[in-house]
């Protein structure tokens, strides 16, 4: 099943670009772009980084398609 | 991410067996077609050497031509840099463009090395030769200095001296895990293809070697960088089990 995330719509609502979200996770402004697009699947570590600086746990960060939204 | 299509072993079978016997029948026509033509394999051989050296200097103009285009996309893409700073679209384009340029660039130092060979053959334009090989040399090392510098404008995170022996290495290390993953990637599909080329090239080279029209040693030489290449995969592969295991 892919890994759907909305990872671009809590950044907007921190008022983060890509560069600076990246930054704070440890990755580069390119590794953010690729994810929000669905174009990579982050590793455990870094998804839950991202979580992290969004306050918000995991799963509701990143989710299978299929699945409800928590 | 696309899932492995499953094959069944019938037609993976086939597919080979097909693929040998076309093999076998080209290497049989090509054979018959020669010494039923009586031709001499020496002259033909000799005419090829010929015919490839006697472009002389004009051999350096696709590297320059693909360098010309390569610097066309350095400098588009440097225009972007202002504005890919703030703007992720527009940091998705000249990253796009930057990469662009860079291939460009790289296809163009074969290029150079194919020049370097063949011009110098040639019984003409030696100095035009000496000349161009110095501007590709000095435009090339310049474009791509430049190209690596407007890389880490927009990426600040990435390390690496050009100029420096332990680049390729440092770079590396300052990529993030898509990054390498993306490499990785990158090196399994160079991996893959020239797997494919190896073997027909190997082929090529046996039959003409057969009929007297390539020297020997270069079976030896194309052998010599498949075996490295096999090692190096492999060599490398178990290694990471052993660290795994």
């Amino acid at each position: 099943m892919p890994l759907q995330n909305r990872l671009k719509e809590f950044r907007a609502a921190q008022g983060l670009n890509q560069q600076e979200l990246g930054s704070l996770v440890g990755a580069s402004r390119q590794t953010i772009s690729l994810i929000e697009r669905g174009d990579y699947n982050p590793s455990v570590t870094l998804a839950l980084r991202i979580a992290q600086v969004f306050h918000r746990p995991v799963e509701e960060v990143f989710y299978l398609t299929g699945e409800e939204l928590p | 991410m696309k899932e492995a299509k499953k094959k069944s072993p019938a037609r993976i079978y086939l597919t080979f067996a097909a693929m040998i016997i076309v093999c076998g029948l080209i290497g049989g026509t090509a054979s018959y077609a020669a010494i039923s033509n009586q031709l001499s394999m020496q002259d033909l051989s000799q005419w090829a050497n010929q015919m490839l050296s006697a472009p002389g200097p004009w051999w350096f103009t696709p590297g320059l031509l693909l360098l010309a285009g390569s610097t066309g996309f350095y400098f588009r893409g440097k225009r972007l840099i202002p504005q890919a700073l703030g703007d992720d679209e527009a940091f998705s384009q000249a990253n796009l463009t930057l990469c662009r340029s860079m291939f460009l660039c790289n296809l163009s130092m074969v290029f150079l090395f194919l020049a370097l060979a063949l011009s110098y053959s040639a019984s003409w334009g030696i100095g035009w030769s000496i000349l161009l090989l110095i501007l590709q040399i000095i435009w090339m090392t310049t474009i791509q200095a430049r190209i690596v510098s407007a890389t880490k404008q927009i990426s600040p995170e990435k390390l690496g001296n050009i100029f420096d022996l332990k680049f390729y290495r440092d770079w590396y290390e300052s990529c993030d895990e898509a990054e390498q993953q993306q490499i990785a990637q990158c090196g399994y599909q160079t991996f893959k293809v020239m797997t494919t080329i190896f073997p027909g090239i190997m082929v090529i080279l046996a039959m003409g070697t057969i009929l007297g029209m390539i020297a020997p040693a270069y079976s030896l030489l194309v052998g010599g960088l498949w075996l490295v290449q096999q090692f190096v995969y492999n060599y490398t592969a178990i290694q990471m089990d052993k660290k795994r295991g």
